[in-house]
């Protein structure tokens, strides 16, 4: 193994690394991660070009090139998320309602691919064993499920706290 | 090259990756923020030609030493120097101030009103009204002050013992 080789290795690893850090500031910060599973796969894939062109395998150019326009058409496709409402729960998946005042949709709930034993589970998670605590559960496009509990089931605020000591909210 | 030789390099691969990342530090690599996990995705990367054997043990120690290296060296730069900070990191955003959105920051972030609203479901509210701020951090992550009368209710907001309770007229 000689030293030149070893240089020309870390020399790539540089080049990348800047290029890397460019293009995923540039894409702002909700574009690549975890908003959406499909943010999740762009931030894998750019991750996952670089190795043969650090080990020299793949020309450099063309891992640049390709993290260009994976990185443009990512961005092309939050503008237009941003844009677009219709699109972006075409391409992003919209929020699937699966709870509404304490009962369960079983059409959202089949159209979202949620069993009911699934349900369950992400209820558990949000503290919920009780549907009638449920305003609304929502799954939201990054996979989480929000919960909206009712009036009283929410926990105490300081405007209830106020209003019920009687200094007014 | 014979299975045996690659459980070998797999778990020596195993070894020093958990030594190396101890050495770098908690904050460097837990997707601080997305340029953090793409660094740690490529990171992961780099060892599964060394592991199969298509790249030497030197090489694949060169290529991902430099990349910690210059990693750890940026994350101090950023440490020492706030306004390299803001560069590399970058600067909460304020969607929402006193429940009214800030549509230059919407259209920076490319958060559009569907997205805020899922943002603040998460959070527990779908009254902008309750809404101080909603920042979007620079990991990406939203973080929401609420209004005082908004927040949750604390041992200090009790009256004090002893206080009498407050009496209205009739």
């Amino acid at each position: 193994m000689d030293l030149e080789a070893l240089a020309m290795t870390a020399a790539r690893a540089t080049v990348i690394y800047v290029f890397l850090l460019v293009v995923v500031r540039l894409m702002g910060k909700r574009t690549i991660g975890h908003s959406t599973a499909f943010d999740f796969m762009v931030a894998l894939i750019l991750g996952e070009v670089v190795d043969e062109p650090i080990y020299g395998d793949v020309p450099l150019v063309q891992a640049l090139l390709v993290i260009a326009v994976v990185a443009g058409w990512h961005a092309l496709n939050a503008w237009l998320s941003y844009r677009s409402v219709r699109f972006d729960h075409l391409t992003g998946g919209g929020p699937a309602v699966l709870v509404r005042d304490g009962v369960i949709d079983r059409r959202a709930l089949a159209a979202a691919r949620v069993n009911e034993a699934e349900l369950w589970s992400l209820l558990r998670l949000q503290q919920v064993d009780d549907l009638a605590e449920v305003r609304q559960a929502t799954l939201e496009p990054n996979g989480q499920l929000s919960v909206l509990r009712t009036r009283p089931a929410r926990e105490l605020q300081k405007g209830d706290l106020a209003r019920a000591l009687g200094r007014g909210a | 090259m014979d299975l045996l030789a690659i459980a070998v390099r797999a778990s020596l691969t195993y070894g020093v990756l958990l030594v190396l990342l101890r050495l770098a530090g908690k904050r460097t690599l837990v997707e601080a923020t997305p340029f953090d996990l793409v660094v740690t995705l490529v990171l992961g990367d780099l060892f599964d030609d060394v592991v199969l054997g298509e790249v030497e043990v030197a090489r694949g120690l060169a290529a991902f030493g430099t990349l910690m290296a210059v990693h750890l060296a940026v994350v101090y730069a950023c440490y020492r120097s706030a306004a390299l900070d803001r560069l590399v990191g970058g600067v909460p955003a304020a969607l929402l101030r006193r429940g009214e959105p800030d549509r230059a920051a919407l259209a920076r972030e490319r958060v559009n009103d569907a997205d805020l609203e899922s943002l603040l479901r998460q959070w527990g509210t779908d009254d902008r009204r309750e809404v101080e701020a909603l920042l979007i951090e620079p990991s990406g992550r939203p973080t929401v002050r609420l209004r005082p009368p908004a927040r949750p209710a604390v041992g200090a907001d009790l009256p004090a013992p002893g206080a009498r309770p407050a009496r209205r007229a009739p």
